[in-house]
């Protein structure tokens, strides 16, 4: 399942899920340094942030992926994605489809998060453009919104 | 595209141990645990990933004696559980950024033992017992499974490593782990895993002490073990700084001289000794 979506494919097994999802048009996963150093490609596996560089395509059969994609819209954005871009968060913004959703892992499970969790969280996406100061601040405010909405 | 595996064919769920052991007599398998390694190594025999996720080994149990982990276990579960002890717990910690930790299995550390991993360090300190088909099923102590595991390249081996047993701490027991790197994502260049358990007169007994990263394979210190055997707590530190550590193989590479490396081990060696008499309640 890719974004909500039931889908069936025949993959040649060498490809990595990162090269996968690009040739199927996700092109919201980047390829940074294709080693899993940056973080750039993650994507949601089952809900957990999985660097999709390092993930033999084989190794999400029957699993639930979430790229960028299915997270919001322009039209209708996310709240993480809102906040990032009121907040200025990103700059050249390789990095950032990546880093919203390491943030979204962290807040379907923890929807309080202080700095600390939030760096942790997003420790394994570099971002050479930012210094993360509006970044964390844009996932604390999302954090809030994303209560507000479910409450 | 990459496509480091250029003759991959198949991906293979083998759901029981016999399926397993019966795949790996195809000399063109390879196990794949978590993943992170294979992914990045140009091997051109692989004709077939052997998948172990459904094999249900990813799992942390415990009796009186034990906890018991399945080698199909990340990182980040063993980071984030509060019952393990928090030397395996700190060594999880340094395996790499959290989504490493969620892709790093503790099976696949063990069977690429490159001398920069961080778990197996602090599992043999912890005399942990390793259960290993071979094909046939065998509980090896930690001395034995990593003699073994070492002797052997790790790109040839065909054995399975199915479940660690850690044995629980008791009363009058310290471990630690700890490692030098300057970044989340980067390998050790020094890691080192310390035990000892004290009696009532605070002397030591079963130390043991395994460093990684610093050597060109992971390596117990047995001089240095013998050196602390039975020593007060009290006087360890001074014992430290008088120990003699130029016997140790250290390496020399880019990131780190083998005379920075053994001034830190020193200086890591002194953290353990002051820490456990902390713990230990010596003034």
């Amino acid at each position: 399942m890719i974004n909500n979506e039931n889908r069936v494919f025949e993959v040649n097994p060498s490809m990595t899920l990162m090269e996968f999802l690009r040739s199927e048009g996700y092109y919201g996963v980047k390829n940074g340094c294709n080693e899993g150093s940056c973080g750039s490609c993650v994507v949601l596996v089952d809900d957990i942030p999985r660097k999709s560089c390092i993930m033999f395509v084989g190794q999400v059969q029957g699993h639930k992926v979430m790229t960028i994609e299915g997270l919001g819209t322009q039209e209708n954005p996310h709240p993480i994605q809102d906040e990032f871009v009121e907040n200025g968060a990103a700059q050249c913004g390789y990095c950032i489809p990546g880093m919203i959703l390491s943030a979204h892992a962290l807040l379907l499970k923890n929807p309080n998060p202080n700095d600390s969790e939030i760096k942790e969280a997003i420790d394994g996406n570099i971002c050479r453009c930012t210094g993360y100061v509006k970044q964390i601040k844009s996932i604390k405010q999302a954090a809030v919104r994303v209560k507000e909405i479910k409450s | 595209m990459v496509n480091t595996l250029k003759n991959l064919e198949t991906h293979l769920y083998p759901q029981t141990i016999e399926e397993v052991i019966d795949l790996l007599q195809d000399p063109h398998t390879a196990i794949l645990a978590g993943g992170t390694e294979l992914t990045l190594e140009r091997n051109n025999t692989i004709k077939a990933l052997i998948d172990l996720q459904k094999m249900n080994l990813d799992y942390i149990r415990e009796d009186e004696n034990y906890y018991y982990i399945g080698a199909m276990t990340n990182a980040y579960q063993i980071y984030t559980n509060q019952a393990l002890p928090k030397s395996l717990r700190d060594a999880a910690r340094y395996v790499g950024d959290i989504t490493l930790l969620h892709a790093v299995t503790i099976g696949g550390n063990l069977a690429k033992l490159y001398h920069w991993v961080d778990l197996p360090p602090i599992l043999w300190a912890l005399d942990a017992k390793f259960i290993v088909y071979t094909p046939e099923q065998v509980e090896m102590n930690a001395d034995d499974f990593f003699a073994y595991s070492i002797e052997r390249n790790v790109y040839s081996r065909k054995d399975f490593i199915a479940e660690i047993k850690v044995p629980r701490e008791t009363d009058r027991v310290y471990s630690s782990y700890q490692c030098l790197n300057q970044a989340t994502n980067d390998k050790g260049q020094l890691n080192l895993a310390f035990y000892a358990e004290w009696n009532e007169d605070h002397t030591l007994n079963n130390v043991k002490v395994v460093l990684g990263a610093a050597t060109r394979q992971i390596t117990r210190l047995n001089g240095i073990e013998k050196s602390l055997e039975g020593k007060k707590i009290s006087v360890l530190e001074n014992e430290i700084t008088e120990l003699d550590l130029r016997d140790i193989d250290l390496i020399s590479d880019y990131k780190s001289s083998k005379e920075y490396r053994r001034h830190i081990l020193r200086i890591y060696l002194k953290r353990a000794a002051a820490e456990l008499r902390e713990i230990s309640g010596v003034m």
